[in-house]
């Protein structure tokens, strides 16, 4: 093999391994989580949040023509929410601003993505799939450190 | 040709150029995009 080879291949195996221990400490060390589907159930198909913990949430979104129930969220600051998403009717995009979140609703099927908000702030929700006449207005919003969470 | 003389210090300057700049913009724009997925977080 020439050396010129050999070098390109040590130069690309190092860019690779690079990558790799970059997904590595964002997964184990900063615990950034990757969507999931869930089995599904019916109990998804009712929207609802539900208070685990002081800092832990479960919020049940459902997608449908042309909105997203629940309409608003509040949750404390330093919460970890589970977000579990289904969808009513067609295909539904649920991209939460300024988060790594960005999910499909599909109707059939829960997809699962665990979220901290240390931030307070009003996060906007919006359909990124386009679903319909109505798909421009398809919002949600998650209030975090409001008095009114519960 | 086996001894050729230009074969034997030919280095191939152009294509470790390109192989370089090719893997640093690969790394810039891979590291960008992976920042702002920790910034995020």
């Amino acid at each position: 093999m020439d050396k010129y080879e050999k070098k390109i291949l040590a130069i690309t195996g190092g860019v690779i391994m690079l990558f790799l221990f970059s997904l590595l400490y964002a997964k184990v060390s900063r615990r950034i989580d990757l969507p999931e589907c869930t089995p599904y159930s019916k109990i998804y198909n009712e929207p609802k949040v539900v208070k685990l913990d002081k800092d832990l949430y479960q919020v049940f979104v459902v997608a449908q023509m042309w909105q997203f129930q629940p309409e608003e969220i509040y949750i404390q600051t330093g919460s970890t929410v589970d977000f579990y998403l289904t969808s009513k009717d067609v295909v539904h995009g649920f991209n939460i601003f300024e988060k790594n979140v960005n999910l499909m609703a599909v109707y059939g099927g829960i997809n699962k993505m665990t979220v901290r908000f240390d931030e307070p702030g009003t996060y906007h929700i919006v359909c990124h799939e386009y679903c319909g006449i109505g798909h421009h207005n398809m919002e949600a919003s998650i209030v975090v450190n409001s008095k009114g969470a519960k | 040709m086996e001894n050729d003389p230009l074969k034997e210090t030919f280095r191939p300057k152009g294509a470790i150029a390109f192989f370089v700049m090719l893997m640093l913009l690969g790394i810039l724009i891979w590291e960008g995009i992976y920042y702002i997925m920790l910034q995020r977080n």
